[in-house]
């Protein structure tokens, strides 16, 4: 079990930090959004006026993309405040998207970003290595390491509940930072089996491709892939086929209420109308799942143009099963304070698994001191461009999201490219920082790389907070008082990693010297 | 504060006060805390089982604020927190614990 959690560690530890740390940041990710998207630092809530569908919407929808084959009307929801349009189009499969200010329907500045919830939630859960699904698949490896490390964890614990709340700060680098890894490990255990397992089976499909071929067999005889029959019948995604004649679009207001007379007022967020000039389309509508922990997919389907009910499709008691464990990953359902619990355990989870690394390279060194080794050193390189390497790739994200001039097209690329490539290209320079400081002195090297990579850390996070304040004039005591939350507590959250940065650079340059003298001694 | 902001603090403090509790049942924790004074085995047993209401004291205020589903998931998250308080406590001003569980040297001297 002990051979298990240091492989498991070793090997996916990095890989498995970048996870938690972008998925911690993901709890939060409309948020971000928000600070990185200013045109839309809107208010919206509950008590306010949606926009009428037919009065209002529509003639946007026929200004800007009246031929489309696909319209989709995202209403505006509070972590969401505006209105969302996307329009599919004939050629590619992907859509335009325009946002409007919730109650003045004016279109709002492109925010010419991806974002937190088009970048980094997606780093998270495929690391945006979309071929062939390799990063979803590194991150199922990686998820199952998770659950190894967990429960060998446990197992190799030898003080479980001797130990369960001794956390020795005051004591020797490598005791504290086993107290606290260990702590940590055990108070958050019940989190992060829930928060592994929960993701390993939100991605069933990925990791189980071929399940449907089995299950669908005689759909596939008439014609129909596996997959569509299983995604038609188990989350009610159905196919529409136009049929070449021009069809009048019904009113959509009158779809809305009939629906909300089984789903409850206000519950409607999302409509797609498919094919809407088409005599064959439908127009599909989903539901919030603010109040329950279980996402809420079930749908009503409208013909196009007469306006009748088509189908309500509800999730089978199984596949609601599956609902349950994925909004319970998910967390997009209304409680603040779970929420932050949430982003703290996530981040939690980050400190346990750096704290491993750490120890581990620690240990390894004491026993190898004298002749200096080779691996320990690459494991040393690899921990810091792994922790403190993903945190200022995210800082630079942030920063050249508000440093980049608002043009469309930057260095030939769209700005969203740029922003991604400056995570990427601050990601390599602090590997390259790593490998250096640890090649260049075998012994100290690696102490320099982490203090020198959280003092970066302390400044790019202050310089974030500074470009939000004069990029926008949303300075914190703005923010504060208009009780803008989401920019306030991005703001907060980054003075809050700047000071804990400083603090370890603090204690790892008082740990230089105090290494010095060791190795005096022991020669 | 919403009825369930205050149910939630409730059901963290509840949970903090079981922990407390829990750790005074260990010896090395108790010894810290009290300097001087025996532990009996009898208070271990009120310490735990007074510990193990709390705990349950505090799924049910979290049962009271949330439905049954995000209240169970509010504890869990709860007991972390609860646990790593105590813990940093005990590390930190590690008497502070002796206000949760008072004892007095000179009246357990003469009992022994």
């Amino acid at each position: 079990m002990g051979e298990l959690h240091t492989w498991a560690g070793v090997l996916l530890g990095v890989l498995l930090f970048a996870v938690f740390w972008t998925g911690s940041l993901s709890v939060f990710d409309k948020e971000i959004d928000r600070w990185m998207m200013p045109s839309t630092r809107l208010h919206w809530d509950d008590s306010m006026q949606r926009p009428s569908l037919d009065r209002d919407i529509r003639p946007l929808l026929e200004q800007r993309a009246a031929n489309a084959p696909v319209w989709t009307i995202i209403l505006p929801l509070e972590r969401t405040p505006f209105l969302t349009l996307t329009y599919g189009s004939e050629e590619s499969r992907k859509s335009s998207r325009d946002l409007f200010h919730p109650i003045t329907l004016e279109p709002l500045a492109k925010p010419l970003t991806l974002g937190a919830s088009g970048f980094i939630y997606p780093f998270h859960h495929n690391l945006t290595l979309r071929y062939k699904n390799i990063g979803a698949w590194l991150v199922g490896i990686a998820g199952m390491a998770m659950l190894c490390l967990l429960v060998s964890g446990v197992v190799i614990h030898r003080k479980l509940f001797s130990e369960f709340f001794t956390l020795r700060l005051h004591r020797a680098f490598g005791r504290s930072t086993l107290d606290v890894h260990n702590v940590a490990g055990v108070a958050l255990l019940p989190f992060h089996l829930l928060i592994t397992l929960s993701g390993l089976i939100v991605a069933f499909a990925i990791y189980y491709p071929d399940a449907p071929q089995h299950t669908y067999r005689e759909q596939v005889q008439s014609g129909v892939s596996a997959e569509r029959a299983f995604l038609g019948e188990a989350l009610g995604r159905i196919r529409l086929r136009a049929a070449k004649q021009p069809g009048e679009l019904a009113p959509l207001e009158p779809m809305v209420t009939k629906a909300e007379q089984y789903w409850g007022p206000g519950s409607v967020y999302l409509l797609r109308v498919n094919n809407p000039k088409d005599a064959n389309g439908n127009v599909l509508l989903r539901r919030t799942s603010h109040s329950s922990v279980t996402k809420d997919i079930d749908n009503f389907r409208f013909a196009n143009v007469s306006g009748e009910v088509m189908g309500r499709f509800q999730a089978s008691a199984t596949v609601n099963t599956w609902n349950f464990i994925a909004g319970l990953h998910y967390i997009q359902f209304r409680h603040d304070a779970l929420r932050w619990l949430y982003f703290l355990g996530g981040l939690g989870g980050c400190v346990v698994i750096a704290t491993g690394l750490f120890f581990w390279t620690q240990a390894r060194r004491k026993k190898q001191q004298r002749h200096g080794h080779l691996g320990v050193s690459l494991l040393d390189a690899l921990s810091v461009a792994g922790v403190c390497g993903v945190i200022l790739a995210t800082l630079a994200f942030l920063l050249a999201n508000r440093w980049l001039p608002m043009q469309e097209q930057l260095f030939g690329l769209g700005r969203a490219r740029v922003e991604i490539l400056s995570f990427y290209a601050v990601w390599l320079v602090a590997s390259v920082h790593a490998v250096w400081r640890v090649m260049q002195d075998p012994r100290l090297g690696y102490l320099h790389a982490w203090r020198e990579q959280c003092t970066a850390i302390a400044l790019l996070a202050v310089l974030a907070v500074l470009a939000n304040w004069l990029t926008t004039g949303d300075h914190l005591l703005a923010t504060l008082r208009s009780g803008n939350g989401p920019v306030a507590g991005t703001d907060l959250c980054l003075l809050a990693a700047a000071a804990l940065a400083l603090l370890a650079a603090h204690k790892l340059r008082r740990r230089v010297p105090q290494e010095e003298t060791l190795e005096v001694a022991h020669v | 504060m919403s009825d369930a902001a205050l149910y939630s603090l409730l059901a963290l403090l509840l949970a903090v006060l079981g922990f407390a509790w829990l750790a005074l049942a260990l010896p090395n924790h108790w010894r810290q805390v009290h300097q001087g004074v025996q532990q009996t085995a009898s208070r271990q047993v009120a310490l735990r089982s007074g510990a193990s209401l709390m705990l349950g004291l505090s799924l049910l205020c979290s049962l009271a604020g949330d439905s049954p589903a995000m209240a169970i998931l509010l504890w869990l998250m709860l007991l972390g927190v609860a646990t790593l308080l105590v813990a940093l406590t005990l590390s930190w001003r590690a008497q502070w614990l002796a206000l949760l569980w008072p004892a007095r040297p000179q009246a357990e001297r003469s009992a022994d």
